[in-house]
Order: C-alpha cells, then structure tokens, then sequence
C-alpha cells in the first residue's frame, strides 16, 4: 500500500473571522475541518437558504475547488524565502465575504443554485476564493500546495483523474492528455520550489539551476554543471519531500523521500556535491 | 533535439523573475516575460490566448509578492476573441482647415480643423485661457507644436446649449452647425492644463459631411473644397522578410528612447530558444548595436561585435538625434488607408514644429500604445515610420493617446525635426507583415 501523500505532513492551524467571531480551522491528514461548525450540512443549507455569511465554510468549499488547481502552483509561496501575503478586499463584519446587502443578494442566489444544482463558481469568483485561502498564510499554503501537488503527481503516476475528485464530465479530455497539457505548469512549480530549496542550502541566491524533471519511478539525481546546479527529480518531489519540509535535512539537498518504520529515509546530497547518500530521520518533522 | 515547449520556457522564466524580484519595481518597464511571451507569440511559437495566460498568472504572483492589490482590468482590455462579430473599418472622412481664432470672455478659442465622417464631426482645436499673458504667448493663427503639459487624454462630457464653460475657464461643449441647419453639441476631450487646451470637440452623430460651412459660437466659418494637392494612402505587403528579424526590428523602432537595451534581448533568448534565429546571426548584431545606441538609458552602451556603421535608416536617423529647425505649420490630410494586417488608419493632419512634428491619427482596432498596457501579449506591434522626398527617415512613438477595443486615436510623436525642405512626408504605420504609406503634400497653411 502507498504512504498517503499527507502523511508527515505537520498539522497547522489559522483563524478566521466567523460570522462575528473567530474561528479555528485546522489541517490535518490532508484534511481541513472547521471545529467551530460541528454541522457542516446544516449550516450549509441554513447559510444558502438564509443567505448568511459563514467565512469558515467559504474557506472549506474553496479548499475543494482549488484542490487540483494549477494556479495555487503558480501564486503559493515557494518556500521560506518566498512570503506571500495576500491582501484581499477590505473584511466586513463577518469576515472577507461580509460585503454589500447585493452581494449579499448574489451570494444567497449562488449558494441555493450551489446547494440545489452543483453549479461550477464563475472564473472571477474562483479567483477570489483562491485569494482567501492564499490568504490564510504560509503553513496553510504549503499544505494547499502539497494537495495540488499530491493530485497532480497522481495523474501523471496513473494517467488518470485523482481518486478524490469527481468523475469527469463525458466531453472532458482524456485524464491523460489533461496531464500532459499541465506538463510545462508542473514543471515550473517544481523548478520554482527546487530553485528556493538549492538556493537556500548553498546560500547564493543567485544559484543557476538546471532542472530535468524525470519520471515518477526515475532515480533522481544532483550534480555540479559550470558554477551552477543540474538536478534532476520527479514532480512528486513536492508532495513527498518539499511539503514535508524534508528539502533540506542536516546540511544536505533531498532527492527523495521514503517512509522507514517510524520515520523516513532519505535519499540525499551533501554540501560538496557528491553522490547520494541515504539517511534516516525519525521523530516529528520539521513543520 | 528535445522540440521546443514555449510555454515551458515562458513558465521557468516566469519562476526566475519571481524568485530574483519578486518586490522589484516590476512597473518600470516590460518585464522579461511579457517580452518573451510578446515575441514567442509574434513568430508563432506559442498562441497568444496560452502566452497571455502564463503572463497574467505570474503578473498575479508578482503582485501578490508586492503586497499589491492585483489589478485585473487589463485581461479585460485585451482584444476580442477571434470569431467575434468584425470590427467595422474606418470610414472615409472629410477633413478641412478652419482657420480661425474666436475671441471669448474665457479667453481664445482657435479652430485648426473640422473632420467629417458619417455618423460624427470632430472639430479639432487649440484654446487658451483669457488670464494667460498676452504677447507671443498669445495664440496664433499658425499653430506649431501644441505646448500641452498633461500627457493624459481627459473626456469631458456634459450637453449644454451653445457652449458651456468649465470652472477652469474653458468650454466643456460647444454647438456646431451646418449648412443643413443641424445642430449638434460637441463634448471636448485633449490634453493640456488651466491655461491652455489642445484637443477636438466631438459630437455624434455630426454634421453632414458635405457642409460648405459651419457655425461655432456665433461665427460663420466657411469650409474650403479639396485641396490642390490631396493626401493619397495605399498599401505595400512587407515580403521576404524573416519573421524572427522582423519582429526584432519592429520591437527596436517601437522601444521607448528611455527603455533599458535589455528588453530586446529578453526578445532575442526567446527567439533563438524557441530556434526561430541563430545564436550566431549576424543580424543580430546588427540589433543589439541599434538598440544600444538608441537606448540612453546609462550612456552609450558598447556594441562588441559591431566594427561597421550601423544599417540604415538607423544610422542616419540616430545620427539627426536632437537635430531641431522644423517649419512650423500645419497640414491638414484628412485621409484614410486601406486595411492592413488587420489594421486601418486616418491620419487627420500633421504638425510640425522646431523641435518635432506631430500626426494626429486614428485606428481600427484600437491599438494601445504598448508600453502602457505591459501585460497585453497579443497586441501587435505597430511601427510608426516615417519619411520624406529629401531621403531623411524619422520615426514616431505615441503621444497623447485614447484607445477601446474597436478604435484608438491621438498624436504619433515624430523625430528628429522635419526637414524645412521637405515637400512630401510619406507616414508609413507598419506591422510585420505590411504597411500602409500615407503621402502627404507639405502645403503648409496652404488654405489660410
């Protein structure tokens, strides 16, 4: 059986502001849960036919829409050297979504065609969705990414849709040719979050990288090219050793990680360049 | 040989900017990407819906980085999706000189021109505020250079009967009339400040276009026939060209004076990754000496690579750089090309002054200056050429300009100064694939 994407994933937690107060929602085995709402349905359907504002299940529905979304890719923070802080609109009284009594208006008749018909949002309101989950900070982002990233290293594995998504529509393209048209978009957010990670462990900011990305079942590698980088790994890099915060452990680069009892082994590089050598973690990962 | 991915290598030099920048002045000028896509698209590596979406994602990410509010209207801006119902083409339009100054309480107003189209009339003018100081300030009736201090193209719409005066002292509409006893209001738009204004009043619909005269404020202003010598336009198919060397000239003549030589260069990676030119391309030399010399941002750039003279018209042009004594006066033309590439343009007049000279022109679609919208891709670039009978070339970047998706206008800026014994200017707007050639007589005021 495969170790699941989140696993040694750290939990995080973030507040929001909640129809007048905050609330906790928190991440955890790649799952984010809303504490403050222990009826989720109820108040979906309370919220849609009411017409209220809940900011905690805004961030829930758009945690679902963007969980395959490429974009997070390209605006999430590519690591520690790279904040990203999302200013969004200015929050009425319940939160970001407490706007104008027509919003209001707009929200309640797109919340009941949501609740009755499962109508897709439109482009700009997915948009703004994906600002507030941007939003909610680093630790949160990194664990949108690695969803992202864990669903799309899937469908290049598999050729397939991801298990946890919805069976495509009849006209949608093949699951694979939906993987390689995403190529070139996947192997920016891989070369993005390598370059941060190398540029991090050799501390020159100005580090040119040469990234191949291999395979899923390819033997990643590492080596020296002119007073740059060449490396090369899979896109199920991000999800198996970057979400982990595995990138960079004792002073050496991660080429790959796997689980070892308890902890993990890891395929890696030391500071000279050398060719790779296996270490073993163990106990709570670094979040 | 691993076939060329263009998004691919938009996208890995999407990530470098981010990761380099990303809370660099990203508004400066274009961003290498924006370059790179331009170009990618222009030869055809990649379409410009997939290169516009690369650059609007990462401008997104950018902007995000800056801690800006992301501004989204310009993926609005952009043109429509092909298949859409056809821009019409611009019309033929009547343009004649008025020539007169009307004294007002406000101050003066003086009319240049009057253009006339089916369904509107634009009468093109120059004011000035009575508190201005009288003397050569004072406005002539030979117009030279309009001395417009802001850059920006200001509507100023509001009906009133005959005219109406704004707090600043000029009128925001005026009453036009004709011969047919139409009368329409006119609402004013241009550029300029408290104490002088230069711009057209613009009512639609307008006047009938065979008017023999037309009334302003009180005056009967009687409207010449056609000129002695017509302007004529036609256009000329640019063949044989490469298109990865076309592109990088055309991207040369549109750079901004004060932009870094490096944009170009951005185009010249692109190309050479994307195989539509070799590295070793001794064009490419040619280029970047251009480009340097052209730039001034950081003095003269050295050009290794480049021992001879640079190409013409480059080398004559660079060289009349700054050159001034330009007659003063001006043309009205009045004409419009044939389609071309997509493209038409009216040039209504040229004005020419000492240190420059000026076209006011007008285009389906609207073409915006592209320097101001860095994140349109798929905007073609326009070159405005320019020559006249005494062999000296000159070359045009937008002034004050107004544009929409299906029409644009304003002034094309021309330098160096027009030579004051030129009697024909030929204004050539030019695309990659063709030109347009307007052939303008210089009679200058020659219907005072």
């Amino acid at each position: 059986m495969s170790t699941p994407w989140w696993r040694g994933v750290p939990p995080a937690v973030t507040r929001v502001s909640c129809d007048g107060r905050e609330h906790q929602l928190s991440w955890a085995a790649g799952e984010l849960r809303a504490s403050g709402h222990p009826d989720l349905e109820s108040e979906k359907i309370l919220r849609a036919l009411a017409g209220e504002n809940y900011a905690c299940l805004d961030v829930l529905e758009a945690w679902e829409v963007h969980a395959d979304d490429l974009r997070v890719l390209v605006l999430a923070s590519r690591g520690p050297a790279d904040p990203v802080a999302v200013r969004l609109d200015e929050p009425g009284p319940t939160g970001w979504t407490g706007r104008t009594a027509a919003a209001r208006m707009q929200r309640r008749r797109s919340a009941v065609t949501a609740v009755m018909g499962g109508a897709a949002p439109a482009s700009r309101e997915r948009e703004d969705t994906l600002a507030v989950l941007l939003s909610l900070g680093g630790p949160m982002q990194t664990r949108l990414t690695a969803t992202v990233a864990a669903a799309w290293g899937e469908r290049l594995r598999d050729g397939a849709a991801p298990a946890d998504t919805a069976a495509p529509p009849a006209d949608a393209a093949p699951p694979a040719a939906v993987a390689e048209a995403a190529r070139p978009a996947l192997h920016a957010a891989l070369y993005g979050r390598v370059v941060a990670t190398l540029r991090a462990w050799t501390g020159r900011p100005d580090l040119r990288v040469s990234l191949t990305m291999i395979g899923e079942s390819d033997r990643p590698a590492l080596a020296p090219d002119g007073d740059g980088i060449a490396v090369e790994l899979p896109f199920g890099w991000i999800s198996d050793v970057w979400a982990r915060g595995l990138g960079i452990c004792w002073d050496r680069f991660a080429l790959a990680a796997a689980p070892a009892g308890d902890g993990w082994a890891l395929s890696t590089v030391a500071p000279d360049l050398g060719p790779p050598a296996q270490i073993t973690i163990t106990g709570p990962l670094p979040g | 040989m691993t076939e060329f991915d263009a998004e691919l290598y938009l996208r890995l030099a999407a990530e470098r900017t981010l990761l380099d920048a990303p809370g660099g002045d990203g508004h400066a000028e274009d961003s290498p990407l924006d370059v790179a896509g331009h170009a990618l698209a222009a030869v055809g590596a990649i379409t410009a819906d997939a290169a516009q979406a690369v650059v609007d994602d990462y401008d997104l990410a950018l902007a995000y980085r800056r801690g800006e509010h992301p501004c989204r209207q310009l993926r609005a801006l952009r043109s429509a999706p092909a298949g859409g119902s056809p821009l019409p083409s611009l019309a033929a339009l009547r343009a004649v000189p008025c020539w007169r100054l009307i004294e007002q309480p406000w101050g003066q107003l003086f009319l240049r021109y009057l253009a006339l189209r089916s369904g509107s009339t634009s009468l093109h003018v120059e004011m000035r505020a009575a508190a201005a100081p009288p003397g050569p300030a004072s406005l002539s009736t030979r117009p030279g250079f309009a001395s417009a201090v802001c850059r920006t193209r200001v509507a100023r719409p509001g009906p009133v009967p005959l005219a109406r005066v704004s707090g600043t002292g000029f009128p925001q509409q005026l009453s036009l009339t004709d011969d047919r006893g139409t009368t329409v209001s006119a609402g004013l738009s241009g550029s300029g400040n408290d104490s002088e204004w230069d711009g057209e009043f613009e009512a639609s619909p307008g006047l009938a276009e065979e008017t023999t005269w037309i009334e302003v404020l009180g005056e009967r202003v009687e409207l010449p026939a056609a000129p002695s010598s017509p302007a004529e336009a036609w256009v000329e198919p640019l063949g044989g060209q490469d298109p990865a060397l076309a592109y990088l000239w055309a991207r040369v003549a549109a750079m901004n004076e004060f932009q870094a030589a490096p944009n170009v260069e951005s185009s010249i990676e692109a190309l050479v990754a994307a195989g539509s030119l070799a590295p070793g391309d001794p064009a490419l030399t040619e280029v970047r000496a251009v480009a340097a010399q052209f730039s001034r941002r950081g003095g003269r750039a050295p050009t290794p690579g480049h021992p001879g003279p640079l190409p013409e018209p480059w080398r004559s042009l660079l060289a009349r750089r700054g050159r001034a004594g330009g007659p003063e006066g001006l043309v009205v033309a009045g004409v419009t090309t044939p389609e071309f590439d997509g493209i038409t343009v009216a040039v209504l007049a040229v004005r020419s002054a000492e240190e420059g000279f000026s076209a006011d022109v007008e285009t389906v679609p609207g073409l915006r200056c592209w320097r101001m919208f860095r994140t349109v891709v798929d905007e073609p670039i326009l070159v405005w050429w320019a020559a006249d009978d005494r062999g000296h070339h000159y070359l045009g970047q937008h002034g004050s300009w107004h544009s929409g998706q299906d029409y644009g206008g304003g002034q094309i800026e021309f330098w160096p100064a027009l030579d004051p014994a030129a009697k024909v200017l030929d204004i050539m707007p030019t695309t990659m694939a063709a030109r347009a050639v307007i052939r303008v007589p210089l009679d200058w005021d020659e219907d005072r």
